[in-house]
């Protein structure tokens, strides 16, 4: 088995040597410095940079839920929309959130979920039909197909997290 | 557009089903107007067709380029009784072919179904993805 590491270990500095792989980090002892992208060899750990986007929060149950909030206010912007296809003057009505999440990791390069909430925004920049109504059917439908396989990872990735639990506890058995 | 993303393939169906209803709307306004004599400056209806172009040159969905206008030649039809008819009894009427109209509906019809495949197997692929979470 240490042989077989040892070889593992060959290889990848092979591929290193070749250019082919690079990873964020420096954990692993006898590690060179990091080069001109802060960058070390892959066989020195993936331990996570400064440079690493993290949460504060490592809790899974707690980033899906975010998510899973985020999806459902979409999908409530998305329901209004339709209805007022035909409304005079209505702007279509998006929702902000991963754009927030992002500039959230950017700034302190770490974030608390809970603080994140999704935001109702005005977009305006879409083009207006004659009844100064920018709502278009097609494009609705789009962001309900991406939300619904959207809102499915989430539910997926939450399952198998209860039965990990389950597992864990020991209760899934007979 | 932003193409390497998990979404790309929606997002450029959808723009398909966006210049395809475009593309409707555009024969529908011909087929309305296949006998309109007068359309403003002493001339018929000329015929419209959309002109569509790729969003970027890479991968991506299309867009509407502009609407145009058909060039060709009105027809004259003899109806002389007609108030719009001229000395020789010809009346001119718009550049419009019923018949070509209809395939071009055909067309653009086939597209948009076309499209919407698309979007329809993206989302059973992506559940196939899924599936392997189970």
């Amino acid at each position: 088995m240490t042989g077989f590491k040892y070889l593992a270990r060959l290889l990848l500095i092979f591929l290193e040597q070749a250019k082919f792989v690079y990873r964020f980090g420096k954990g692993f002892p006898f590690c060179p410095v990091p080069n001109e992208h802060g960058l070390t060899p892959i066989w020195c750990g993936a331990k996570m940079g400064p440079k690493t986007k993290m949460s504060k929060t490592s809790n899974i149950i707690d980033f899906l839920e975010a998510g899973i909030r985020a999806e459902s206010l979409r999908q409530k912007s998305i329901a209004n929309n339709i209805a007022n296809l035909e409304t005079p003057g209505y702007r279509r009505l998006g929702i902000k959130f991963e754009e927030l999440l992002a500039k959230a990791l950017d700034s302190s390069g770490s974030a608390d979920l809970s603080e994140i909430e999704a935001q109702i925004h005005q977009l305006n920049t879409t083009p207006v039909k004659s009844n100064g109504n920018d709502v278009n059917l097609e494009v609705e439908v789009g962001e309900m197909v991406k939300n619904t396989l959207r809102h499915k990872v989430y539910i997926r990735a939450l399952i198998k997290k209860y039965r990990q639990m389950e597992l864990a506890m020991n209760t899934s058995s007979k | 557009m932003e193409v390497n993303n998990i979404f790309g393939p929606v997002d450029i169906a959808i723009s398909g089903l966006r210049a395809q209803h475009k593309q409707m709307e555009v024969i529908s306004s011909n087929v309305a107007n296949a006998r309109t004599t007068d359309a403003g400056k002493g001339e018929p209806y000329r015929r419209l067709e959309a002109i569509f172009k790729t969003d970027g040159d890479d991968i991506g969905g299309v867009s509407l380029d502009e609407i145009v206008k058909d060039m060709s030649d009105f027809d004259r039809i003899l109806d002389p009784g007609n108030p719009n008819a001229d000395e020789q009894g010809y009346v001119t009427m718009p550049n419009v072919s019923l018949p070509k109209e209809m395939i071009n509906l055909n067309i653009a019809m086939r597209a948009y179904k076309a499209n919407a495949a698309i979007l329809k197997r993206y989302q059973a692929m992506v559940e196939t993805a899924l599936e392997l979470l189970r």
